[in-house]
């Protein structure tokens, strides 16, 4: 092969020129080159090393089926940053400064030791690896079949496979897009376009998609001047009529409810693209029609060598000598099944090539033939190629001749060539309907699949994607699929379904006459043929999957991986199922295809996840006093998507003297926490009280406005849901506290509740988490913090607000707050809430006062400590699997109503005396530490015994400051009574060994409660 | 949406002489999905907006109801094959707890109403007029 | 509620410090406005009137009427007039924004027909304007926001980068209402989409 960019030829801007490098060596090119018509044009031939066999490929095509020329695209040289592996060298947009190169190859693609696997091809069958390494003799004997198989698979891995990702983070960003449109057109060549201008002249909303940089598609290859100049004005009417033109955009999925997946490529055309734009848009698309005029692609036939560089679609060879300007060699020969590829011969002919065309065909039209002679072609009928000669490039083709009107094929002498172009005929790309589950017909005239007639989406197939080849054709194919898009839209939102159209009837007598080439076979003659040359498959593969039993279509893909590379079968599908078909003796449509699955060509990993990504994985939720408590020295913590202070270290304090410290001084003094992560919900109406004393489990129906009451709440099933605090402002006025992990199943539930299953209630239930922040004063000195912030400090003495009492008050500064008299610490503390733009300023105002009093600001760890030392439960003792005696808190359900979870809370094993119930857990040598998640068992239990469980585990632990050593709290079979005085085994083997501990009461600092009372 | 756009579809399973026969039909197990479901009150809107509640038909028993009737009701599910009744609450719309008649087999959403019937009876048809 | 006195901090903002005024991303130094300009709308008055299916007919006419709109408001939809406007969020539920309850909506409505609660400080509010606002908002939004099928006076809820927001399309612009703990975070996000065609901050 020795192709060439020969003058006045092509589309390329001559007057741009761009340097680009291949395996570190400078190359150049023009602007609207493609990577392959760049390389083509400087003379490359072997731009790739195969999958299996390292054998030397080259291009094959001109588009999405490439499976030769593969390469590893980066920008910015010396940057490994920028790196995309397996990029197909024809779809990449040539630019300056592109650096590519080669893949599965060592030291490069001309020269790759890798090679010599190529010479044990016999041996590297189907399912060779699997058969070989995996749970078979001799590799059986020396460990487990698949443990042995783990070995192997890394250095099997290294040897065979495709391009290298960078390592390192990717420097580009991505984002999503949604799009709204009436009618989506995929596929801008003459079908396409014409589909797109009818519909937006009959008034419709459309979206043309295009995957390559120009719109045209076939257009594009002809090399017709006339033709270019109607090209330019279509587009021209295009944007007029206000057809929103998506180029660099592939349509890769259909999904259910006309929801259509884009891809767009921003920046992979560019050098230096601005650091604002995003590398790839992710669009999801709704349209009320689609239009696929999607094309076909052309098929090649298996020979011998097939894939030897300089073997290629005949019709690529048109492109890159129209479009690219590149002759893509000079002694061409072209075998072919079809008129089509005369016309490429021709071109080839009259761009200075020696041509022979090898026609399988014995009857050809006779203009054809005619024309042929007139451009100098040599034409052999009844001939075709079978084997390619040469080693690392084509250097001539063994031909094979049959006697006229059929017979076997039979060496028939060689030909010189350093180009050999094939065509088999063509097949529609039927991909995105079959994402959609439409099952491709067999229409055995043109030996190709074809969509049915009627689809059950409101999909319309044009131009070649329907089947139909001329230019003429296809674009009235488009028109009348746009008007035919606008009718079935006219249709549906009038309600109406479309009329079925009557199925084409098959031409039995064309059919029985038409023949379809897949493969070369001559008698006596070992041929390796491949069938899917990206991922090695060849037809002996195929035959032998045959033999081994996996016929069908799926199970073949499986064990052959045919059509399983990156151009998922676009080669070599059709083949590989005509070979099946033959094996079976059956009819192809017999055999039926697999399905193709979105994506239709590769997506970055960094499309799918958008701007969720870094910093913006998950969005941050912040407090109000966000900043506040930062200014102020807290160490943050991620509790769901919450931003929550962990500690507030002083001077160079770690966590455990920080907690430690903070913990002593609510205890002894005040401190002063950000609780606004809590859920917040308002309870209003009328029937509230019935409401809330229908979903907690205790009395509700008579709490006081000016009352505040702690409330627990179980599921359906019995079990504990949610626990907080629910405040009674006034009449039918609630205020309901959840916990911060269940703030919005609680909301849902509560609304669920009201709409589904107590209708009659008027009950209305709004979030105000974000409307109110809320700090909790705990400690001793609480009230008197609180005294010197409210205006009027009276009202927060004991008798107007006792012990769960809730007053609504007002600031020194005149900011209007709600607080309650509540504890989680144990000790005498406020709730404080705020309207959330007020939140600094209340902390400012409580800062000021705690601090005359020294105390101190505190985070997550010491609410930690302190509701340990309580023995109160949360979200780590209340995971769902905890019922209300479980937790403790039996008393609280109550016997005299009934609520959400009364009856199947009494189910006899949620009732069994023996469940796990919370305790507190002390160390028996109270210098030892232990950990929340180690496992709970008696002393002389048999650990080794499998089926030995244990009898709890700990679900929180802190070195509590008030007792004086390490404290935990977790659940025991059968619960305190059951454990008191024994000793049990903390056991943590993985962290840090067993720890003999004793159970306690969970109450472990003043059990009586006078603390938070007084 | 990602995970919706892996989301995996049933196929027809018929039992024959043979023991099982899988019709990979319109609706095969390759497909994928994107509801898009039509509230009555935000409009067709995608289904990532939505949450799905759980079967419609279950009768709730009163709070003091029999044991039987509450097993029944929170644990026995019918495992439908075709239309069902489904509760959906569109969380990132109009917050309404809404009834959803779903196919099963082909995901086609035959009808979708609120699921209480008194705020149903609030919404217009169109701007101002009320159903009622 | 207790004797009210007068409040004598300013309320500060989720963005608060965060918030900086100016031309950035692509073609920042570009002559003619800017494609894509971000408000943030201070001291938004947001209140809820929730009102019973008995009663819904009586309160949406009421509460629409208030704001200048003769008949009641259907879904999604919203009217204003100089005291404010009204959105009907939810089929029983309104938002009253830049009024306050003690002017004539809540008057006209008994306290029997309805509920009220105070949203003021529960979201951000940004005003998106420019010729790249849908497509800003589209990069997140799931939402139909053709011109036809949005327009002025529209109003949709939806969710923005996980995250369940309003969107409402005044007069002025596409006001964009955020649950105040996320407004950062999702101005973090709308900045950076909105780079690439040059936004005005002010």
């Amino acid at each position: 092969m020795s192709s060439k960019r020969i003058a006045d030829y092509g589309m390329i801007d001559r007057s741009v020129p761009l340097e680009f490098s291949w395996d570190g060596q400078g190359q150049s090119g023009y602007q609207g080159d493609t990577l392959a018509s760049a390389l083509l044009a400087n003379g490359h031939s072997i731009i790739g090393r195969s999958f299996k066999y390292h054998r030397p490929r080259g291009v094959m095509s001109a588009g999405t089926e490439e499976s030769g020329a593969m390469v590893t695209v980066g920008k910015d040289e010396g940057s490994k940053t920028r790196r995309d592996p397996n990029v197909k060298a024809t779809t990449q947009e040539l630019f300056a400064g592109l650096t590519a190169t080669g893949q599965n190859a060592w030291p490069n693609v001309r020269m790759d030791f890798g090679a010599v696997s190529g010479l044990f091809g016999r041996f590297f069958a189907a399912g060779f690896y699997y058969k070989t390494f995996m749970g078979v003799p001799p590799f059986e004997s020396f460990s487990k079949g698949t443990g042995i198989w783990m070995q192997y698979e890394k250095i099997i891995r290294r040897a065979a496979g495709l391009g290298e990702s960078s390592r390192l983070p990717d420097a580009d960003h991505y984002e999503h897009g949604h799009l709204h449109c009436d009618v989506l057109v995929v596929g801008a060549g003459p079908a396409g376009m014409h589909a797109a201008l009818s519909a937006a002249q009959a008034g419709l909303e459309v979206i043309l998609t295009e995957q390559d940089f120009e719109l045209g598609g076939d257009w594009l290859n002809q090399g017709d001047t006339a033709q270019h100049k109607k090209r330019v004005d279509l587009i021209k009417e295009l944007e007029k009529v206000g057809v929103r033109i998506m180029t660099r955009t592939t349509t890769f999925g259909l999904y259910d409810y006309g929801v259509a997946g884009l891809l767009e490529r921003v920046t992979d055309h560019l050098s230096k693209p601005s650091e604002h734009l995003p590398r790839q848009r992710f669009w999801t698309l709704r349209a009320q029609h689609t239009i696929l005029a999607t094309g076909a692609m052309e098929r090649q036939f298996a020979f011998g060598n097939n894939d030897r560089p300089g073997v290629m679609n005949a019709h690529a060879a048109r492109t890159y000598l129209n479009r690219y300007g590149v002759l893509c060699g000079q002694n061409a020969v072209v075998a072919t099944t079809n008129d089509g590829a005369y016309t490429v011969a021709s071109d080839l002919a009259q761009a200075g090539a020696q041509v022979k065309v090898l026609d399988t065909r014995s009857d050809v039209d006779g203009a054809v033939l005619d024309r042929a002679r007139k451009n100098n072609i040599d034409v052999l009928l009844s001939s075709t190629a079978m084997q390619t000669l040469g080693r690392n490039n084509v250097m001539g083709v063994e031909i094979a001749n049959r006697a006229v009107g059929g017979g076997d094929w039979r060496a028939a002498g060689r030909e010189q060539c350093d180009l050999l172009l094939v065509s088999a005929g063509w097949s529609p790309v039927v991909n995105l309907a079959s994402h959609r589950g439409e099952r491709p017909v067999w229409d055995a005239v043109e030996g190709c699949f074809v969509l049915p007639e009627n689809l059950n989406d409101p999909i319309t197939v044009a131009g070649s994607a329907a089947g139909v080849w001329s230019d003429t054709a296809c674009v009235s194919s488009g028109r009348a699929a746009g008007k035919a898009a606008a009718k079935a839209i006219e249709l549906a939102l009038a309600g109406k379904k479309p009329r079925k159209k009557t199925a084409k009837k098959v031409d039995a007598k064309a059919a029985a006459k038409a023949e379809h080439l897949y493969e070369v076979k001559v008698a006596g003659r070992k041929l390796k043929g491949f069938v899917d040359p990206q991922h090695d498959v060849t037809c002996e593969d195929v035959r032998l999957a045959h033999r081994e039993g996996f016929v069908s279509v799926e199970h073949l893909k499986r064990y052959t991986t045919l059509g399983m590379a990156t151009d998922q079968g676009k080669m070599g599908n059709i083949i590989g199922l005509a070979l099946m078909a033959e094996a079976l003796g059956r009819e192809i449509p017999e055999v039926g295809t697999t399905t193709f699955r979105p994506p239709y060509t590769p997506i970055s990993v960094g499309a799918l996840a958008g701007r969720s990504f870094g910093a913006h994985f998950r969005p941050l939720r912040r407090t109000a006093m966000h900043d506040w408590n930062l200014e102020h020295g807290a160490k943050m913590m991620e509790v769901g998507l919450w931003q929550r202070p962990w500690y507030f270290p002083q001077g160079g304090e770690g966590i455990s003297e920080a907690y430690v410290r903070e913990t002593i001084v609510v205890r002894e003094s005040v401190g002063l926490c950000d609780v606004t992560s809590l859920g917040k919900i308002a309870v209003q109406g009328p029937d509230s009280a019935k409401f809330l004393n229908r979903v907690y489990t205790n009395a509700f129906a008579k709490l006081a406005p000016g009352k505040a009451r702690y409330g627990i709440m179980l599921r359906d099933d019995g079990m504990v849901m949610d626990d907080g605090t629910t405040w009674c402002l006034g009449e039918g006025e609630y205020f309901m506290t959840t916990t911060t992990a269940h703030a919005a199943k609680v909301m849902v539930w509560l609304e669920e509740l009201l709409q589904t299953r107590w209708p009659e209630l008027k009950v209305h239930v709004s979030s105000v988490s974000e409307q109110w922040a809320g700090c909790a004063i705990a400690g001793p000195k609480s009230r008197a913090v609180l005294e010197k912030v409210l205006a009027n400090s009276d009202e927060i003495s004991n008798d107007h607000c006792p012990f769960m009492g809730v007053i609504e008050s007002t600031l020194e500064n005149g900011v209007p707050c709600r607080i309650a008299r509540i504890s989680f610490s144990g000790e005498m503390a406020y709730e404080m809430y705020v309207p959330s733009d007020y939140a600094a300023s209340m902390m400012d105002s409580l800062w000021v006062a705690a601090q005359s009093f020294d105390g101190c600001l505190y985070g997550l760890e010491t609410l930690g400590a302190l509701r340990i030392e309580k023995g109160h439960v949360t979200g780590a003792e209340l995971d769902g699997r905890v019922t209300i005696e479980d937790a403790g808190l039996g008393g609280m359900a109550s016997t005299k109503k009934s609520y959400i979870g009364n009856v199947l809370r009494k189910r006899p094993a949620m009732q069994a005396e023996g469940r796990p119930q919370l305790v507190g857990i002390f160390p028996k040598n109270k210098d030892n530490k232990f950990k929340a998640g180690a496992l709970l068992h008696a002393v002389d239990a048999n650990v080794g015994d499998p089926n030995c469980m244990g009898d709890g585990w700990v679900t929180g632990v802190t070195h509590s400051p008030t007792i004086g050593h390490w404290i935990g709290v977790g659940f025991l079979a059968g619960g305190y009574k059951a454990w008191e005085g024994k000793t049990l085994i903390c056991a943590d083997p993985v962290r840090q060994g067993d720890v003999e501990v004793e159970v306690v009461s969970p109450h472990m600092v003043d059990p009586s409660g006078n603390r938070m009372k007084g | 949406m990602i995970s919706a756009l892996v989301w995996l579809k049933p196929c027809e399973a018929k039992e024959n002489d043979d023991g099982y026969e899988y019709k990979f039909s319109r609706y095969s197990f390759e497909d994928t999905v994107l509801l898009r479901i039509n509230c009555p009150f935000c409009g067709v809107r995608d289904h990532s907006e939505f949450t799905y509640g759980s079967d419609a038909s279950i009768e709730y028993p009163a709070l003091d109801g029999s044991m039987e009737d509450w097993v029944k009701a929170v644990f026995e599910r019918e495992n439908v094959r075709g239309s069902q009744f489904e509760t959906w609450q569109h969380t990132s719309g109009c917050r309404q707890w809404l009834v959803v008649e779903r196919d099963t087999m082909t995901h086609e959403i035959h009808s979708v109403i609120l699921a209480h019937s008194g705020v149903e009876k609030t919404l217009p048809i169109s701007n101002g007029e009320a159903k009622a | 509620m207790a004797a009210s006195k007068q409040i004598q901090v300013e309320r500060q903002s989720a963005l608060h410090g965060h918030y900086e005024a100016g031309l950035f991303g692509l073609q920042a130094d570009r002559e003619q406005s800017a494609a894509i300009v971000l408000q943030e709308v201070l001291n938004l008055s947001l209140w809820q009137v929730a009102a019973w299916p008995d009663t819904y007919k009586s309160v949406a006419t009421k509460i629409s009427k208030a704001y200048g709109s003769k008949k009641p408001l259907g879904p999604n939809k919203s009217a204003s007039n100089a005291g404010g406007s009204v959105l009907r969020v939810e089929p029983l539920k309104f938002w009253v924004i830049g009024d306050t309850p003690a002017n004539k909506g809540k008057d006209a409505i008994a306290v029997d027909e309805a509920v009220w609660v105070d949203q003021s400080h529960s979201r951000t509010q940004l005003r998106i304007t420019g010729e790249h606002a849908v497509t800003l908002l589209n990069q997140f939004l799931p939402l139909d926001l053709r011109e036809s099928q949005f327009a002025v006076g529209d109003v949709a809820s939806s969710a923005l980068h996980h995250v369940g927001v309003t969107l409402w399309r005044s007069q002025e612009g596409y006001e964009l209402f955020i649950p105040r703990g996320f407004a950062l975070a999702l101005w973090e996000v709308l900045i950076e989409g909105a780079a690439q065609y040059g936004y005005e901050v002010i």
